[in-house]
């Protein structure tokens, strides 16, 4: 009896250390490049600092200041607005693309291919297109409303229809959101839909009875890291829009951007990382309390 | 986009300068200034230059070998090429010393200087953008420079034109601006030919005065079925010639604050709300809103190209700084220029990069001896040819103006207009002197005013409401 | 059943009218960036707007390519994909493994930690680990770009954690028995098994590294170390963007990654198998 309990626990010994050698790297990476920063942007956070003196402690006066600062809040407005559009808009067209990839079709890796081609481009290069798109003078989207007989838009340039232009941006790239879907959707198996058919369902039935239910843990994994990555736009609004017309896309993240090196604000830039940082949490936290009412686990 | 217009003058700037001083050091342009080597032989004698190392080591000061000077700019292109042309004219002349140029591009700039200054790689000389360069200096990254002109007897006062330091009130001499620009009115001859309309005044002295600018501007916009604003019928969205791109940027803005004796800020937080502020605002914003004579100022950026427009004859007047000349005249070579509209007085701007020199330096003494000579016109001229000089002898003495005014690349409404403008007219952007300037006018500043240009707001309602958000961040003049 | 095939062809109709418009909006952008690089700077933006320029300028390529140091910054690119595809591969693959195959105290609340990794936003670590990397002297060199890649990603341990979990257990066990160690088991068996999630892990890898844009523009000082996302941006730096250009050199800038994601695509959907994914 002794003796057995001696053995089990060097054959667990074993197993800890080798598991511990195997997930070190991953120990290490978290304590280096995770660990340590969080701790110091939490410090500096307390901190006047702008990258060339030396730090001093503030207390909490950074959080108290960006809680009246009128900037500050609006950014949070705007993400919160293009968030609120972007990740439901975007899961729906990348669901539809992977349930069109995953039809049995010729030429389906072409397809593919090109579906995917948005998210590739630079994203120089694609703000570049986009602007021309939404240019007012002679873009492509009012030549086009002209000669249907609308009038002509704003887009990028008016404060209230810059958001949903954006949106549209990340929506069209929702390729790499599609990938992830169609692998789920070859992951539905086909007995199921069937069942469905022989029970007399049509298309809709099986999509809403058996294919969001399947597929809904990767429903609301794609949910979740689009929240965590709408939440940090900031390529659209660096790029094409410089954070105007008005503010009216001045993401989070370009503001923090701003404060931080630009600004060299570094103590009040911290304070907003954090504050993201805790929204983040707490959405996530939302989104797995509601999950229970709608995702699925099977088996 | 207009904030990058502001720095990026320089870049416009020096594609003149290729021209205007393609002598000089021009043949190592092409050469590799990184390469750790010296060769200062092939000034003196260019058959001699491959064995010039045993010379160096024998001509370096102290004898401890090379002295290296990093010095940062945002110039891209040709201007980037002449810059090290430039420099390595210097190492030619001064053996022992080597100028390590560093380009970045001017989106990144101040990220990418922060970083450096950041990661204790402060340049010895770097470009500060304007908004910042007083920062720097509080920070106690850049040397502050009276003490060092003064030390070799230079008056700095006497010598540089007054925006072209960055003086505190204090005193401290934070920074040099070189290769400076002023703003100039561009018009389009051809179209006030075609219109029969007077042009504008290009009397430094007796400008248009904002209302007959108006008054011309109405007669010269015109749609496509020959409409002007006022007639009936007229239908500003098929508009085929704009009467101008209204000067709504706040360097602009700045420039009529001036003229009208007003200004964004003084001592103790927003001024604009007042009655010269809020008549220049209205004054702007009129053009699009109520007179129809410009685009709406929100959606610049989208219109096509200022040169082209003025070649296809779409544009009237454009109000810019004189760093567009060189893409304007290109196309355009007849371009006229013309003093600014005035409220009170004339008034323009002068403003530039400013050029700092790090505090923390190795070397200061030949930090300092090469700063002078690279940001002074008499020794690195190139800088000279493609922008305007930063001393006042220049416009004293008119004998100096063809050093850096070339009457082939500049017209002769330029040369008319621009020496004498400069001379008495130019002052300092309000901007340069708000401490926070950043934040404040990008921040605050630029989205309450897209507020008053799409029509939101009052200019009454949208200052009030600025005074109450600036606030909380104004913290005065340098 | 005459009825039922005309049902189906009906089908199929709304489906390839589907796919071709997706098709459209997804290209669109594309060929306008490959019509604007043959075009001239004022034809690109004319009005009324040309769909194929009047004389294609090939000339925009060279110009292009020789404007910055092209290809220098293709190499620099390519230099850091690869490096951070190695480290990607072998750190996750590791890590997986132990999290899969190793039943080892505090595994569950380790694996936990590297899964909340994800949740931090890249704001957060990007001010310090910038002070981290400029305080041990390597500011302007590619370590803070790749050095990373070679400890953690939970988004990649994640997803083959959860490949590994559908390998079944018999292999591990006969490997065991034959007197291998859990390293041989790792590489001779389960490695070779899960080449499509390791492909995955590739294109991935291989696109964000191409197309990290915040990472070098920190980092590098240097003009000769940019990477082509970087270099991009050099076009607009100018006075005026030069989109003819920058679309000339975007286009040569995606087509490592269309070659790529075209031939590695069937893997790749393979290697996504999500099915069993836990909240």
């Amino acid at each position: 009896m002794r003796k057995e309990h001696k053995k089990m626990s060097l054959a667990a010994r074993r197993r800890n250390v080798a598991g511990y050698l195997f997930i070190a790297p991953a120990l290490i990476g978290m304590s280096l490049f995770y660990v340590f920063p969080m701790l110091f942007s939490f410090g500096t956070s307390f901190t006047d600092w702008n990258l060339m003196t030396t730090p001093s402690f503030v207390g909490g006066d950074n959080y108290m200041e960006l809680m009246n600062d009128s900037v500050y809040l609006k950014s949070i407005r705007v993400t919160f607005y293009y968030t609120l559009l972007a990740v439901p808009l975007s899961n729906i067209y990348a669901l539809l693309m992977a349930m069109l990839l995953n039809a049995k079709i010729r030429g389906r890796s072409v397809v593919r291919t090109i579906f995917y081609v948005p998210s590739i481009v630079p994203a120089v290069a694609s703000a570049g297109v986009w602007m021309y798109i939404f240019n007012p003078y002679n873009g492509f989207l009012n030549q086009i409303f002209l000669q249907l007989g609308f009038d002509p838009k704003m887009w990028i340039y008016d404060s209230k229809q810059v958001i949903p232009c954006i949106v549209a941006m990340a929506i069209w790239a929702a390729g790499g959101t599609a990938v992830i879907y169609l692998a789920a959707l070859q992951g539905v198996p086909s007995e199921l839909h069937e069942a469905v058919a022989i029970d007399g369902g049509n298309g809709l039935h099986k999509f809403f009875y058996i294919t969001v239910p399947m597929i809904s843990p990767i429903i609301f994994y794609n949910l979740i890291m689009g929240v965590i990555n709408s939440m940090q736009v900031f390529t659209q609004g660096y790029i094409m829009t410089d954070g105007g017309p008005n503010n009216g896309s001045l993401f989070y993240v370009l503001l923090l951007y701003r404060r931080a090196f630009e600004q060299t604000k570094m103590g009040t830039a911290c304070a907003m990382a954090w504050i993201l940082f805790f929204i983040l949490g707490i959405l996530t936290l939302l989104n797995f309390a509601l999950s229970r009412k709608w995702v699925y686990y099977g088996g | 986009m207009k904030k990058k217009l502001s720095a990026v003058f320089l870049t416009a700037g020096m594609v003149l300068g290729l021209t205007a001083c393609g002598g000089s050091g021009g043949g190592n342009a092409g050469s590799d200034t990184s390469a750790p080597e010296n060769s200062e032989a092939s000034e003196m004698d260019a058959g001699q230059s491959e064995d010039s190392s045993s010379e160096s080591a024998e001509a370096a000061p102290a004898g401890d070998g090379e002295i290296t000077i990093t010095v940062v700019d945002w110039n891209t292109g040709i201007a980037s090429d002449l810059q090290k042309a430039a420099c390595q004219e210097y190492m030619d002349s001064h053996p022992g010393i080597i100028i390590d140029h560093q380009t970045i591009a001017y989106e990144d700039y101040n990220t990418k200087l922060n970083t450096l200054i950041a990661a204790g790689q402060t340049p010895d000389i770097f470009y500060a953008s304007d908004l910042y360069a007083f920062n720097y200096g509080e920070q106690g990254v850049s040397q502050d420079l009276a003490p060092l002109y003064e030390a070799q007897g230079v008056d700095m006062k006497e010598k540089f034109l007054s925006p072209a330091i960055y003086e505190t009130a204090a005193g401290e001499v934070y920074g040099l601006a070189y290769g400076v620009v002023c703003t100039v009115m561009y018009y389009d001859k051809e179209i006030f030919d075609a219109a029969g309309v007077e042009y504008p005044s290009s009397d430094p002295a007796n400008p248009d005065t904002w209302d007959e600018w108006v008054e011309k501007l109405k007669q010269i916009t015109v749609d496509q079925n020959g409409k002007h604003p006022g007639e009936e019928g007229f239908n500003p969205l098929a508009t085929k010639t704009y009467g101008t791109i209204s000067p709504s940027w706040y360097y602009h803005l700045s420039t009529f604050l001036h003229s009208n004796e007003g200004a964004f800020f003084d001592e103790n937080g927003l001024t604009l709300g007042n009655e010269e502020g809020l008549e220049v605002i209205k004054a702007v914003n009129d053009l699009a809103a109520v007179h129809q004579v410009a685009p709406t100022p929100i959606a610049e950026d989208a219109l096509p190209t200022v040169a082209s427009m003025f070649k296809e004859n779409q544009l009237g007047c454009y109000i810019s700084g004189s760093y567009e000349y060189i893409d304007i005249a290109e196309e355009n070579p007849d371009i006229g220029i013309a003093m600014i509209p005035m409220f009170k007085r004339p008034a323009s701007i002068a403003w530039a990069a400013c050029l700092e020199m790090s505090a923390t330096t190795e070397h200061p003494e030949e930090v300092f001896e090469f700063f002078r000579w690279y940001a002074e016109a008499d020794t690195n001229p190139c800088h000279v040819a493609s922008n305007l000089p930063n001393e006042y002898k220049y416009y004293e003495d008119e004998s100096l103006f063809d050093i850096w005014m070339d009457p082939s690349i500049y017209n002769d409404d330029f040369h008319a207009v621009v020496p004498a403008l400069m001379a008495e007219y130019a002052y300092s952007p309000e901007m340069c002197t708000v401490k926070n300037a950043g934040q404040i006018f990008d921040e605050y500043v630029a989205p309450q005013l897209d507020k008053v240009w799409m029509g939101e707001q009052t200019p009454e309602d949208a200052c009030a409401e600025l005074a109450d958000s600036v606030g909380a961040v104004y913290s005065g003049l340098w | 059943m005459k009825s039922h095939k005309k049902n189906r062809t009906i089908k199929r109709m709304f489906l390839w009218t589907a796919i071709i418009l997706v098709c459209i909006i997804s290209l669109f952008p594309f060929y306008w960036m490959v019509r604007s690089s043959l075009m001239t700077k004022t034809e690109i933006f004319g009005t009324p707007m040309r769909w194929v320029p009047e004389v294609p300028q090939w000339d925009n390529y060279s110009e292009a390519l020789t404007r910055i140091p092209f290809m220098r910054y293709f190499w620099n690119s390519f230099l850091l994909v690869i490096l951070n595809i190695v480290g990607k591969v072998l750190s996750s693959s590791l890590v997986a493994f132990g999290f899969s195959r190793i039943e080892f105290k505090g595994r569950n609340i380790w694996f936990a930690l590297v899964i909340m990794t994800m949740m931090i936003p890249w704001s957060v670590l990007l001010i310090p680990q910038f002070m981290l990397w400029s305080q041990v002297g390597l500011y302007n060199t590619y370590f803070p770009l790749f050095f990373p890649a070679f400890f953690v990603d939970g988004f990649y341990v994640f997803l083959l954690r959860q490949f590994f979990a559908t390998l079944p257990r018999e292999y591990d066990e006969a490997a065991i028995i034959d007197g291998a160690g859990y390293f041989q088991i790792y590489s001779r068996i389960l490695l070779p098994m899960c080449k499509p999630a390791l492909m995955t892990v590739c294109v991935f890898t291989f696109m964000n590294t191409w197309n990290d844009f915040i990472g070098p523009m920190i980092y590098l000082k240097d003009t000769d170390k940019f990477t082509v996302s970087l270099g991009l941006q050099q076009f607009i730096s100018q006075y005026t963007t030069e989109w003819h250009y920058m679309m000339a050199a975007a286009t040569v800038a995606i087509m490592p990654m269309l070659v790529m994601f075209f031939f590695a695509q069937r893997y790749f959907i393979e290697g996504m198998n999500f099915a069993g994914v836990k909240g």
